[in-house]
């Protein structure tokens, strides 16, 4: 029988665990939301006035798109040859 | 063959002899063009690297006979030596990531609320492309970035070293990295290999009065020994040569060249430097080690499979 100790100690980790893996994305999330001024600012901080302005620039002034068709057209077509040839 | 029956040769018997005399040659045909193709886009890349290890200077340019020269001077070149040892040192991830794994998945098939959420949730990392975490990573790992700040503010600044630009923390820093995006992947391969395990061997170990702790370290981590094997091979050739990504993106080679790894000296001779023999001596050496490692794999993964 499992002693109730050891299950919440093997629950902290798994949560230790999860936040570890997580934050990084969030951190990403939240970051694209600041402008470059409030970033310096607080670097770690919840975004107080989240910004939709660096979607816009990657979206409409950056060959983002043209970089996202690019790597779906690779991978669609290495994809489709290697099985292939794999079969 | 038992006695010698005198059967006459029928028509029949002798066209089935003759014909299985004759070695069918269509089979080879069908499989020609996929063998066409293998050979122009890795054999032929692979004789050239081998070819270009006994020359000088870059193609395009004249390039001059050197025999084994480039490997003599690789061998005796002070940043080579640096590199591989670094590709030694992350080599000292693998088996912190497999015992790691090991103990998440033994703790998830206790059958914890949300396994499969927690289990997806520590999988996210490992298929996120490596030089969008490089870069996230060069902003936490900053001299001045997030994890120092946090440190400073819970007031354990002593712990707050420039991970990436001193030469101490620089290649275990790269390390953490590579344990951070892997260790979902084992929890994942562990978590599977441990759910297709027979109930009734860890039912049996507990009526003879196992512990918890007994039945996870005798029953069940033997039984799936294959499994550990296989991902502790695939892991070792994984930081040998894919972790080119995650050299540049955070240090682009370390503070000068405390953290380059082979993958980086062959990208530095051959790209920055422009001696493409001297990187493709390289290559051609990361290429045989791998392939050791490679034919281990494979017969890691025959006993795997039938774990």
């Amino acid at each position: 029988m499992r002693r109730r100790g050891s299950v919440a100690a093997g629950q902290a980790v798994l949560v230790a665990i999860a936040v570890v893996s997580l934050y990084p994305v969030w951190f990403v999330v939240q970051t694209a939301l600041k402008t470059n001024q409030r970033y310096t600012l607080s670097p770690t901080g919840l975004p107080t006035q989240p910004t939709l302005e660096n979607l816009r620039q990657v979206l409409f002034d950056l060959p983002v798109p043209r970089g996202a068709l690019n790597s779906a057209i690779v991978t669609v077509a290495s994809v489709a040859i290697a099985t292939a040839v794999a079969m | 063959m038992g006695q010698r029956i005198a059967l006459p040769r029928t028509r029949a018997l002798t066209a089935s002899g003759a014909r299985r005399r004759r070695r069918a040659l269509w089979p080879y045909g069908f499989v020609a063009p996929a063998i066409a193709v293998l050979a122009l886009v890795f054999v032929y890349p692979i004789v050239q690297v081998v070819r270009y290890s006994f020359y000088a200077g870059s193609p395009g340019e004249a390039m001059t006979y050197v025999g084994l020269a480039n490997y003599r001077n690789v061998v005796a070149d002070p940043v080579f030596r640096h590199s591989v040892l670094n590709n030694v040192k992350l080599l000292a991830t693998v088996p912190v990531m497999t015992a790691l794994a090991l103990a998440v998945a033994l703790l998830l098939n206790g059958g914890i609320k949300g396994w499969r959420q927690f289990r997806a949730i520590v999988f996210l990392p490992y298929i996120l492309p490596a030089a969008a975490v490089g870069l996230t990573f060069s902003y936490l790992l900053q001299r001045n970035g997030v994890i120092n700040a946090f440190l400073h503010d819970v007031g354990l600044a002593s712990l707050a070293p420039d991970w990436l630009g001193s030469t101490r923390w620089v290649v275990p820093s790269i390390g953490g990295v590579i344990i951070w995006q892997q260790l979902g992947f084992g929890v994942v391969v562990f978590t599977a290999a441990l759910l297709a395990l027979p109930g009734e061997v860890s039912e049996a170990a507990r009526l003879d009065g196992a512990t918890s702790w007994q039945l996870q370290r005798l029953i069940l981590i033997p039984q799936i020994r294959g499994i550990v094997e296989f991902f502790v091979v695939l892991e070792a050739i994984t930081v040998l040569s894919q972790v080119f990504n995650y050299v540049y993106v955070l240090t682009g080679g370390g503070p000068g060249n405390a953290s380059s790894v082979m993958e980086f000296y062959i990208w530095k001779n051959g790209f920055s430097l422009g001696s493409v023999g001297v990187a493709s001596t390289v290559a051609v050496m990361l290429l045989g080690v791998a392939g050791v490692l490679i034919f281990v794999y494979m017969r890691v993964r025959a006993r795997a499979a039938s774990a």
